[in-house]
This record gives structure tokens, sequence and C-alpha cells, in this order.
């Protein structure tokens, strides 16, 4: 590659994050540090009953117990986990706002900044929005008609309060509050997040979405979310997010449960741009997510796409159980680690019913001093008859300095289980980028059309609204300015 | 220090003086830092990612004592050695439980300055070559059994090639072993420098019976534009362990051809080592894993492209019968700077049986970007439209599930330079050969 | 239009491959440059279009006056040089409308035109795609991936046509094609021949220009142009092969 286009690529993906700004909202923040005190304080904050107090002392007591896991391919300082405050707040009127009106109108400016108005995002889109802002939701819309249909989509504190039942039985039942050191630490200390609840063979006749921000200074975000379709319900759910640009590492420790009954079917599908450090990787976020569904019946559904452009460090693993016979799960995948990011993300399928499938696509883009892992469990179990996986990993390098790696490990033990990885990792071609500059199409704007078509297997399964957003955080990572 | 490492800090310390080399104080520290770095690291256990799947439960429990030599009783030879030695190629250098058997041996004769001979011997003559090359291609903490040969391993095959020299025919070394009442240990060495341009096929075989742990190592030193083709048959006992590492580092343009076959031992893992030194250089690895009965079988492969233009190619196949398990790791690593790399692999397995299982890591680490590397990998059964074509022409179903595996075997076995050994391996997936026709050794 | 006065040319860092080329192409021209394998017909149409690989040593191109060789390549096309590809590279994931309409409307915005919306470009690609005969449905497909030779050829072709270059060098346009593919990729270039436009056909065989006629013809060997006449010369050639030109350059 000659000078002149490595020089092009650079400048295309040393890009400064655009969507970097903090607004200077008042915040309620406990000073740093984790101890029973502060789980019982977030506890009382939230005015939780007894039983969500001890399931969080229990997993504050395991976590203590834990190590905090290395085998991934980052490097990172240590963690002081006695440094970071637990619980922030916006502060708003004492019942929380009812509406877009009592929203702090600050707040809504930041989203203005994002690019993503609320209501007319809402109105315009037809999708409701729960967005969460720091640790509590501030507002939900569209919930009305969604509590017609039976749906329930609010705040994971409000369920809560209001769905205690539910809440109770699916809680951790997914994501054991054991599961890692990460999961153990947001069971004990998460702040909020949301929940989704589709009841027996009703289809969410919108897409439900929800805005992840992190504002605070040095405050961690322990999201909590849990979607639940019973019988034959629908449900496809965005969760996208931009964080404001911020000088130090900032830690994120979501989980995500997902659980569906028979002939259910969850789409789960995530733009993921936290602020990932600037040129030097100063700063950014540490996102260390665990993020799992359960086919809990037959021909049950769940279905995970993410688009992942942001954060200094990206862990994560969303993982498919395939309890019911018959069960699906998909993963698709697309990240980008430019500048000095580094993601080790990947899926785990684990076949335990009779004729359950999988399919696995990734396409991990490293760009810049970027390091970009797969990582990836395909599981047979012994009573696993029939059942199939295909997965497809394929790797585009853009510069010298940037990694790839590639760690399938696929364990079958049925004799009839199909099975199939391929996994290939290349240069963006010469030939193509040449191809598209002889035809008149400018270096940057060729990038992107072929990084574009690198990615399509998976954008094409998003939905439409987010699949256009996606393709411009793709470029915005990646071309700059190149629309 | 577990109680296997313990164990074998005892036998070091009753064995090392009798031990060749005692007499160079580069070999004794090497024995010496070997021993200490597997009282350091002791028997790998599962939890450790690298040795997940591979199972040296019995080792634990067991404590198997270090033995070398015994004789081969003249009438057995034949029976001992049977068809595979007179086929593999009369020109063979045997060792009888790790130790050099002299009488059933019949060495080739080498070019001038070049020198085949065994361990003990070269380090009166080439003292200065082993403790260079001894030990040097892997590190003892990562790869504690092969530093444990280091240590303690009574004798070995050394070959040396010098400058554009070849070995004319194929040679044959046979590693043959028997325990005796108590489970016995045998480490075999091999270390095979090839300097510039000279050139060798060689086919190692490993043969044995009774409750054994053979734990091998083989070095190879590739100099620029050496070539080597290894065959390895491994058919030990199937009462025992055997573990091995094949290690090698190949400068500009060397061409190393490893080719191996799992089929025996209770538990085997067999792991290759190498490191793409110089530019083009190539390795072309075949893997042929079958498993029966409740045998595992683990491949590990770790290749390091550290050169420009460097190639590998990895094809490995596992058939799995019965209630055997069978494991494929495949690294390939790319260096910063290693541009233009070519790296293939691909793992492809047939399950025979409701029970037997298989475990597939193929896995690539690039710090490099102008490469191309990819990896496949398949788990199956054999195809029902094909069983059936195959009866609907009047083929029994038995011999039509032969015909397929052999079919699904062909590949990797064709990749086998040497005939005589596509037709051994040919003979065992078929069912022709059964494992005990193949490893009848007595001491 | 275009004139390259004593061009030398390597690859990168390596052997030279052009050893002094001179070739003028007026206005509406058809020149055809033969010559057998390695004589450098094909670094000649990588270095008008600005194939990295090659390095020019020594001489000028200009294309209406202006230097060529100091544009980019993505330059070079907006200013109306097209290559047609030898073998034309699949690129996965787009379509050909979305890479055609991208590539008109770069083109067309370095011009300063207003670019075209997808109901007019669709418009203009399927009247385009009629004179091609090709299915509509390609359009759909991604880039090249999965095309027939004879297909890939005719992809070359239809982009020229969407394009509309001032200068468009056909690199072995006619290999790998059967004679019917052949005379639709002709039939095609014919279609676009105009005063406006000059046509350089690169070729190893005569059979393509019985199909397009050209205006000149220039027998390149070892880096230099050693003949150049008229449609004569190439039936001398499709009669004695090129030896003896080469023996006869190799003289003088």
């Amino acid at each position: 590659m000659s000078a002149e286009e490595n020089k092009t690529l650079n400048n295309l993906t040393e890009q400064e994050y655009s969507y970097g700004f903090v607004s200077d909202l008042e915040q309620e923040i406990i000073p740093p540090g984790l101890s029973e005190d502060v789980v019982r304080w977030i506890s009382r904050k939230k005015e939780e009953p007894e039983w969500l107090l001890d399931w969080r002392l229990q997993s504050y007591r395991t976590w203590l117990s834990m190590h905090e896991p290395h085998w991934a391919r980052a490097d990172y300082p240590v963690i002081d986990y006695q440094a970071i405050s637990y619980f922030a707040a916006p502060k708003t009127n004492k019942d929380g706002p009812k509406s877009l009106e009592d929203v702090d109108p600050e707040l809504l400016k930041t989203y203005e900044k994002l690019g993503i108005p609320l209501q007319e995002r809402a109105a315009l889109a037809g999708v409701a929005v729960d967005a969460v802002f720091d640790s509590v939701s501030v507002a939900t819309t569209y919930k009305g008609k969604l509590a017609e249909l039976g749906i329930i989509f609010c705040s994971f504190s409000e369920a809560v309060r209001e769905h205690p039942e539910l809440v109770r039985r699916y809680l951790g039942s997914v994501v054991p509050r054991t599961d890692n050191f990460y999961a153990a630490l947001n069971s004990a200390v998460f702040s909020d997040g949301s929940f989704v609840y589709v009841p027996k063979g009703v289809r969410c006749p919108m897409e439900l979405s929800t805005y992840f921000r992190i504002n605070a200074k040095g405050t961690g975000q322990f999201e909590r979310t849990l979607i639940v379709a019973d019988e034959g319900a629908q449900v496809s759910y965005l969760e996208g997010c931009t964080a404001p640009k911020r000088d130090e590492n900032q830690l994120h420790a979501a989980v995500v449960e997902l659980v569906a009954m028979a002939d259910a079917k969850i789409k789960y599908s995530t733009v993921q741009n936290w602020y990932p450090g600037d040129k030097e990787g100063r700063g950014g976020i540490f996102n260390f997510v665990t993020k799992r569904g359960l086919c809990a019946g037959r021909r049950a559904h769940i279905s995970w796409t993410q688009v992942e452009t942001g954060s200094a460090i990206t862990w994560k693993y969303p993982s498919v159980v395939l309890k019911g016979d018959e069960s699906v799960g998909e993963f698709y995948s697309v990240a980008v680690t430019a500048n000095r990011q580094q993601a080790d993300t990947g899926t785990k399928m684990v076949h335990i019913g009779r004729n359950t499938r999988s399919t696995i696509v990734s396409k991990g883009i490293s760009a810049g001093h970027g390091q970009n892992t797969y990582r990836g469990l395909v599981k047979v179990g012994r009573n696993a008859h029939n059942a199939r996986n295909h997965s497809q990993c394929d790797s585009l390098l853009m510069s010298s300095a940037c990694g790839a790696h590639t760690f399938p490990v696929i364990e079958v033990a049925n004799t009839s289980a199909v099975v199939e990885h391929e996994a290939t990792t290349s240069r963006i071609s010469e030939d193509q980028l040449f191809y598209c500059r002889q035809r008149g199409i400018p270096q940057e704007e060729a990038v992107a059309l072929i990084v574009n078509g690198f990615c399509k297997s998976v954008f094409k399964e998003l939905p439409m609204e987010f699949a256009v957003e996606a393709q411009k955080l793709l470029q915005v990572s990646l071309e700059g300015s190149v629309g | 220090m577990n109680a296997h490492a313990g164990d074998q800090v005892l036998h070091h310390r009753a064995l090392a003086a009798g031990l060749y080399g005692s007499g160079l104080p580069a070999l004794q520290e090497l024995r010496q830092s070997s021993i200490a770095a597997y009282a350091a690291h002791g028997l790998p256990e599962t939890r450790h990612e690298d040795w997940r799947y591979t199972d040296l439960s019995v080792l634990r429990t067991t404590s198997f004592q270090p033995r070398a030599g015994g004789t081969l009783a003249h009438e057995r030879e034949r029976a001992v050695l049977g068809y595979l030695l007179a086929n593999i190629g009369a020109e063979r250098m045997v060792f009888v439980n790790g130790a050099y058997a002299p009488q059933v041996s019949n060495l080739p004769s080498v070019p001038a300055g070049c020198t085949l001979t065994t361990l003990a011997a070269a380090a009166a003559t080439h003292g200065a070559l082993l403790a260079t090359h001894l030990g040097s291609s892997f590190s003892a903490a990562r790869h504690p059994l092969a530093a444990l040969n280091t240590a303690l391993h009574g004798d070995g095959m050394f070959l040396h090639l010098t400058r554009n020299q070849a070995l004319t025919a194929p040679m044959h070394v046979a590693c043959l072993s028997a325990a005796a009442e108590t489970p016995t240990a045998v480490h075999p060495r091999l270390l095979l420098v090839l300097e510039a341009g000279a050139s060798a096929t060689l086919t190692l075989s490993f043969q044995g019976s009774g409750r054994l742990h053979i734990n091998a190592v083989t070095e190879i030193v590739l100099g620029a534009g050496a070539a080597l083709d290894l065959q390895v048959l491994q058919e030990d006992s199937a009462e025992g362990v055997h573990t091995e590492l094949i290690s090698a580092r190949l400068e500009q343009s060397a061409r190393l051809g490893v080719h191996v076959a799992a089929l025996g031992g209770h538990s085997s893992r067999s792991e290759v080592l190498c490191q793409l030194a110089g530019d083009d250089a190539s390795l072309s690895l075949t893997g042929l894993i079958i498993g029966a009965q409740k045998q595992t079988h683990d491949l590990t492969t770790l290749v390091r492209h550290t050169a420009l233009r460097t190639t590998s190619q990895q094809v490995v196949k596992a058939v799995l019968d019965a209630r055997s398990t069978g494991a494929y790791t495949g690294r390939v690593s790319v260096a910063t700077g290693a541009q233009k790399t070519d790296a293939a692999q691909s793992c492809r397995t047939l399950l025979l049986s409701s029970e037997a299982s298989m475990n597939t890591r193929p896995q690539l680490e690039i710090d490099a970007d102008d490469v191309k590397c990819s990896h496949g990998a398949t788990n199956g059964q054999l195809d029902a439209e094909s069983l059936f074509y195959l009866r609907s022409r009047g083929i029994p179903l038995a011999a039509a599930r032969i015909l397929l595996t052999r079919a699904f075997a062909d590949e990797v076995i064709d990749r086998f330079p040497l005939e005589c050994v596509r037709s051994h391996l040919h003979g065992r997936v078929d069912g022709r050969i059964a494992p005990k026709d193949a490893v009848e050794v007595t001491a | 239009m275009l004139e390259i006065s004593g061009l030398h040319a390597r690859v990168a860092n390596g052997a030279e491959i052009l050893k002094g080329i001179s070739l003028t192409v007026g206005k509406g021209e058809v020149h055809a440059i033969m010559g057998p394998n390695g004589s450098g017909k094909s670094t000649l149409a990588g270095v008008l279009v600005g194939r990295d690989r090659f390095e020019v040593t020594a001489g000028s191109v200009t294309l209406e006056g202006a230097d060529l060789l100091a544009l980019t390549p993505e330059e070079r096309a907006v200013r109306g040089v097209f290559l047609g590809f030898q073998y034309p590279v699949e690129i996965p994931g787009i379509t050909n409308a979305y890479f055609l309409r991208t590539a008109l409307n770069s083109v067309r915005k370095a011009r300063g035109q207003t670019e075209l919306d997808a109901m007019e470009f669709l418009t203009l690609l399927k009247q385009k795609a009629r004179l091609m005969e090709m299915d509509p449905s390609f359009l759909n497909r991604s880039v090249n991936e999965g095309f027939s030779g004879g297909e890939k050829k005719r992809n070359e072709i239809l982009q020229m046509a969407v394009l509309e270059p001032r200068l468009a060098i056909l690199d072995e346009t006619d290999s790998g094609l059967d004679i019917d593919a052949l005379k639709v990729v002709a039939a095609g270039v014919n279609a676009l021949r105009s005063p406006e436009r000059s046509v350089i056909l690169v070729t190893h065989y005569q059979r393509l220009l019985d199909h397009i006629v050209p205006d000149h013809i220039h027998v390149l060997a070892g880096g230099r142009i050693v003949k150049s006449g008229g449609r004569e010369l190439a039936l001398a050639l499709e009669a004695q092969g090129y030896g003896w030109i080469e023996s006869a350059a190799g003289k003088a």
C-alpha cells in the first residue's frame, strides 16, 4: 500500500470521538468505595424489598471471594474497585419525572447533542424510549400503548416496585449471581436498567429502545436488564449508547438476561459507542458486560446483533442457552477497534435440547493500534441430537500496528451434530481499493464502501433505523467525515 | 509441587549421575534446570487452558518408574517388529525402552562430515552441538513434560547433516517399549540438526505394550533451505499414556513436513511447536487422529510466524468411535512485521459413535496486517445420503461405513509421504489392522 | 487528447519494464496496443491509471495538456480516464447498482454536476444495461461476485457506458470471452465510440480487432513500441506471429 494510502487510512482511523462532551447536571453521588454499607445504602435509596437486599448482599459476599478474570486479550491498568462511586442519580423532583415536560432541560439538551431528540425520535420512528441517564431512568414513553397489550416496559426499579413477583422469578435465572466476577459485582450494586415482559401470544408492535449514557465523573455504571417473552410472544429490543468525553477510565459492568419461553422470539440489537479513549488510549470506558439468553421452551428463538465501535476495552459474550427442543440462537457482530481500543468479544452457543440450531457471524475490524479478539464457544451436549451450528468469523486488518485474534472453541459430544466453523483474516484489499478509485471514488469513501460490504451480513440483521445509525457509527469510527 | 513432580525429582536425584553427559557441565546444568522447572510447574492440569483436553489423570494416581534398556529376544524379533519395520525401510535405528538396540538396528551410512549416532555417543564427539541445541527450542516452563524428558532421558537419536548433505533413503526410527511388572516411564529423545540445504525423510514410530508412560521429545533445527519430512506413527500401548513434543525452528526457505498419526495410548497428547524464523520458510502439518474404546487424543500445535512470506498449512482429521474423545488445538501466531504470512488450518471430525466427542480450538493471533490466514473446522457424522446410495448399489451397511470413513480419512493419509505408512494407516482406518497387531512388544 | 513522451517505468524497486514509450492519441481515435506476453502492455495501462505497483522513472504523460502522472487514481478517473480491468475485482456485500451510483456521483460531484438520486440513476442504469444485454437482476448482485468471466467483462463495459469517459483503456478485454460474449462486448464499445472519446485497446490477439476496428496499431516488445501502422499490421501479426517483429527490433 502506498504512503499516500496509508496516510489516508491513518487519518480515517484516528478520528477523534465526535460525540464527546460533558453536561453539568447536578448529581447525587455517594463517596467512592464498596462495602456492605454501600450495598445497603443503594438498596435503601431505591426503596427495595428485603429479598432484593439479601440477594445483593449475597452477591457482594460472593464477589469478595472471586478473582478478577484476566484471560481476555486486553491490557489495562489495575482497577481499584474502592475508587469507584457506585451510585449516581440526576437530582430530580422527589417523585421523579412523569413525562418529558418534567425532565431536566439540561438532560434533554444532552440528547439533542447526540442527535437523538427523544420526542421526535419516538414519534417519527414509532420507538418507545426508556432513556437511562447515568443510573436512573428518567423518561419512558409509549407506556400507555404498550400497557393496553399487557406489555410491561419500564425501568428496573419500577419493575421491582410494581412487578416484584416477575422480577423475583426471573432475576438471576439466566445469569446466576455467581456467574463471573463482573456479574457478581453487578448483582451487588446494580443501579437501574430496563425491564420488559411480553405476555403470552403478544407481539410487541414497536421496537423497544433504551439509550444508556455514562455522565458522572468516576461513576461506574451497573445496568441490569431483564427481558421475558412468554409463550408465543415476540419482542425486538434496541440498546444504543454514546458517552461524553472524559479523561479517566470508567467501568461499565452490565448484566442482560433474556428469557424466551416456547415459541417466543427475542431480538436484541446493540449499537455500542461508549467513549473509546483518545488517540493515545487515555480515558475511555471499560465495558465488561455479561449478556445471556435462555431459550427455555420449544422453538424459542433468541437473536443477538451487536455493532461495537466504542469503549477502550470491550469484554462481552452475548450467549444463548438452547434448552428447548428446536430452539434457535443467533449472534451477529461487528466490532471495530481503532486507535488503542481493545475488544475481546464473541458468543457462547450451548446446545442442550434436540434439533437446536445456532448461527454465528462475527466481523472484526482492526485499525490503528486496535486489538480485536473473537472468542467463542459452541458446545453440543450429549443429548442435543441433530444440533446444527454454522460460524463465520472474518477479520479485516487496516494497519500494520493492529491485531486480530480468533479463539473459537468447539466441543461436540453428540454424533448427530453438524458444526461448521470458518474464519478468515486479511488486509483490506488493495485491489478492491484501486478498483473503486479507478472508478472515481475517493480513497476515504472507497474504504467505507468496502468495510460496509464486509459487514453487510450483520447490518442486514439490524432493524432498519438502527442499521442506518450503525453504518454511520462505523464511518465515524473509521472514516471520519466520509458520509 | 504435586506428587508426580516430587517423584520425578527423586528419580532425577537417583539417576542423574548415570545419565549420559554427566561429564559435560552444560548438559548437567541443563538437566538440573529442567528438573527444577518441572518441580516448579509440575504435571499440567486440565484447569490450565493449554491442557484442558489432555487426560493425564493416570499419571497423578500411578507411579511410573523410569526405566532404560531391556533386550528383545532375537527369536521374537520378527514378531516384535512385525511387518512395520520390514516395510518402512531397511535402514533403521531401534530403541528398546529408550535404550539403543544395535542388534536390531541397521544404520545407513551418512556422507562424510555428517553424523548419525546416539545422543550418548554424540555427547562425547559433538558436545558443543548438543549444548547449543538440546532443550533450546521450547520453554521448560510452558512445556514441563518436555523439560522432564530433558532431565531424565537416557539416550536417543542424534542426526547431524552438514551443508547440502542428504540422507539418501527414508529412515525409520523405532521406539519400542514394554512395561515391566510395575508401570514404566520412558523418555525417548531425538535431536535433528540439518544445516543449510541438507535434507532427510524420517519415520518415527512408537509401539509399546503394558502400563507405559512414553514421554518423547524431538527437536528439529533446519538451516537455510534445509528440508525435512517427518512422519510420526504413534501406536503406543492401549493401557499407556503417550505425551510428545516436536519442536522445530526453521531458517530462511527451510521446509518442514510433520505428519502425525495418533492411534495408540489410552491417553495421548502430541504437540507440535514450530517457529518459522527465516523468510520464506514453510511448514506443512498433517494430523490424523483415530480414537477407539475410551481413548483420548489431544493434538496441539503452535506455529509462530516471525519472518516475511512464511507459510503454514495444517490439515487435521479425526475419526472417533466408541467412547473416545479427540481434541485439536491449533494456534497460529503472526508476529508484528511478519508480513505476507499465509497460514491455513483445517480440522474435520467424523464422529462414528454417539458416545464419542471432539473438542476443536483453531486459534489465530495476528499482529501483522498484510497476511492471509484462515481456519475451518467441521464436525459431522457419515452422510446418510451417501450411505444410502452405497447400500442401494448393494454394498452392505458395515462395508459402506468403512468405505465412507476411509474416503474421509484419505485426504490426510495421502499427505504422508511414504506409501508403506499410507497403506498401514489405511489398514488401521479400515479396521484391517487391529491395534494389537501393530503394537505387540514384549520386553 | 493523450500525449505520452519518453516514458520509462519499472515495477516498484524492481526491473524496468517500459523503456521509452512515446505515443499520441488524438480525440476520437482508437489505438490498439499489441504485443507478446511480458512486452509491457499491461504495465503501460497500469501507469496511465496510476497503479502504485509501478514507478515512473522518466518521461511524461499529459491528458489535454494536464500532467496526468501528478494525479491520484481517482483524480484521473474524474478527468475521464477509464480502465477496463483485465481481472475485474469482486467487492462482496456491495451491490453493483450502489457501487456504480457511488462512482458516478463521485465523478459528477468532482465535475461540479448535480448528483443523481436513486430513481434518476436507476433509469439511466437500466437503459445502459440493455445496451450490454445484461439481465437487470445482476444490478442487485454484489460487484462482480460470482460473475462469470464474460459477465465481468460486460460489467466493465457497462461501467464505461455509465461513466462516459474521455479516454477508455481496455486491458485484455477479450481474454476469457467466447465469441458471442466478445461480440456483445465489442458492440458495446463500438456504440460508445464518438468523436469526443478516445480508446486504447490493449490486446494480445488480433481477433478483437475484427470487431473493434482501430485507427492505429502499435506493437510493443521489450518495453518499446517497435512498429506502428494501420490495420494491415494486425493481419501480418496474425499470419506470422510476433517473432519477426521482435527479431527485427533486436537487429535495429
